[in-house]
C-alpha cells in the first residue's frame, strides 16, 4: 500500500470517526468510555492500516475493531466493573447531548439501556447504521442467524419492559 | 471481508450518512425509512403480539402513544434512529483529530 492510499485511508477514516462515536456511545452508555474506545479504535486501525484490504469496507472494519476493544474492556472489567453485561444501569448513562437533549431521548436512553450489549449493538447496526444483516454478522463476529434472533430478543425484552413483565435495571435492587 | 459488500434489499442509514464519505462499496444507497425491529428481526409478522388497544383480532397495532403503556415499536425505533442521527451531527472532538495526525506522521517518519 503506498502513501498515497495510507493518506486517503486516513482521510476516509476520520470521516468515519461521528459513526464510530454513536456506536461506541450505544455500546457503553458512556460519554468517556465511548471516547476513550475511539481513540483506542484509532491508534489500533492506523497501526494496521497495511492489513486493511483494500476495496472492502472499511467502515465494517473500524466497528468490528472497535467491537472487538469494547468486549475485551468488559471481559478485562476495565469500566463496569461490577454490572453484569445484562444489566447495565441507565442511572449511569452518561450522555454529552444537552439536557434537553437527554430529556428528548430519554425513553430511547432508558430502552436501550436495558438490553445486553448484543442486542443494542444489533439495533444500532442495522436499525441506525444501515448495515445489511450480513454486515452487521460480519462485524459481529457471529452468523446472520445470530444478528436475527438478537434483533428479535432485543424486541421481546423492550417489550416485556414496558409491559411490566421485567424490571427495568435501575428498578432491579 | 467480501462477505461486507453483500447487502439485504431493505437497509436504511440515517439522513446524516447522506453526508458520510461513500466507502469503496457505496454503502448508502439504502432506503431511507426506519424500519421497525420486527420488520428487521427474524420472525417479522410472526412474533408480533396484540398490544393494549390492539384490534379486536388481535393485529398489532404500533400506532400507540407512550401513555398507552404498551411498547410502541414504530416510535421506539424512530427514536433510535433520531438519537444516533443527532450523535452523528456533533463535531470530531479536535484530540482526535490530532491524534490521527500525530500517528499519521510517526508512519511517515
Amino acid at each position: 500500500m503506498s502513501n498515497h492510499d495510507h493518506a486517503n485511508l486516513r482521510e476516509e477514516l476520520v470521516r468515519w470517526i461521528p459513526n464510530l462515536r454513536a456506536f461506541a456511545l450505544s455500546l457503553t452508555q458512556s460519554a468517556q468510555h465511548s471516547d476513550d474506545l475511539v481513540q483506542d479504535t484509532l491508534v489500533k486501525a492506523l497501526s494496521n492500516l497495511d492489513k486493511f484490504q483494500q476495496g472492502t469496507n472499511l467502515r465494517a472494519w473500524l466497528f468490528t475493531i472497535l467491537r472487538n476493544s469494547f468486549y475485551n474492556d468488559i471481559r478485562y472489567k476495565k469500566y463496569h466493573q461490577t454490572a453484569p453485561l445484562d444489566d447495565v444501569d441507565p442511572v449511569n448513562l452518561e450522555f454529552r447531548a444537552t439536557q434537553d437533549k437527554y430529556i428528548e431521548f430519554k425513553d430511547v436512553l432508558k430502552g436501550l439501556g436495558g438490553l445486553v450489549p448484543e442486542q443494542r449493538e444489533a439495533i444500532i447496526l442495522i436499525a441506525a447504521e444501515g448495515l445489511s444483516y450480513e454486515e452487521a454478522a460480519v462485524v459481529c463476529n457471529c452468523p446472520v442467524g445470530t444478528v436475527k434472533s438478537r434483533l428479535s430478543r432485543a424486541r421481546q425484552r423492550l417489550e416485556e419492559y414496558v409491559n411490566g413483565d421485567k424490571l427495568l435495571p435501575e428498578q432491579v435492587q | 471481508m467480501n462477505e461486507t459488500e453483500k447487502r439485504e434489499g431493505e437497509t436504511r442509514v440515517p439522513a446524516q450518512q447522506a453526508q458520510q464519505p461513500q466507502p469503496s462499496n457505496a454503502l448508502n444507497d439504502h432506503i431511507q425509512s426506519p424500519r421497525m425491529l420486527s420488520e428487521i428481526s427474524e420472525n417479522a409478522g410472526k412474533d408480533c403480539l396484540p398490544r393494549p388497544g390492539g384490534s379486536v383480532d388481535g393485529e398489532p397495532q404500533n400506532t400507540g402513544s407512550a401513555a398507552s403503556g404498551a411498547f410502541d415499536e414504530a416510535r421506539f425505533t424512530a427514536g433510535v434512529v433520531k438519537l444516533y442521527e443527532a450523535l452523528l451531527k456533533e463535531p470530531i472532538p479536535d484530540e482526535m483529530i490530532r491524534l490521527v495526525d500525530q500517528l499519521g506522521k510517526q508512519e511517515r517518519e
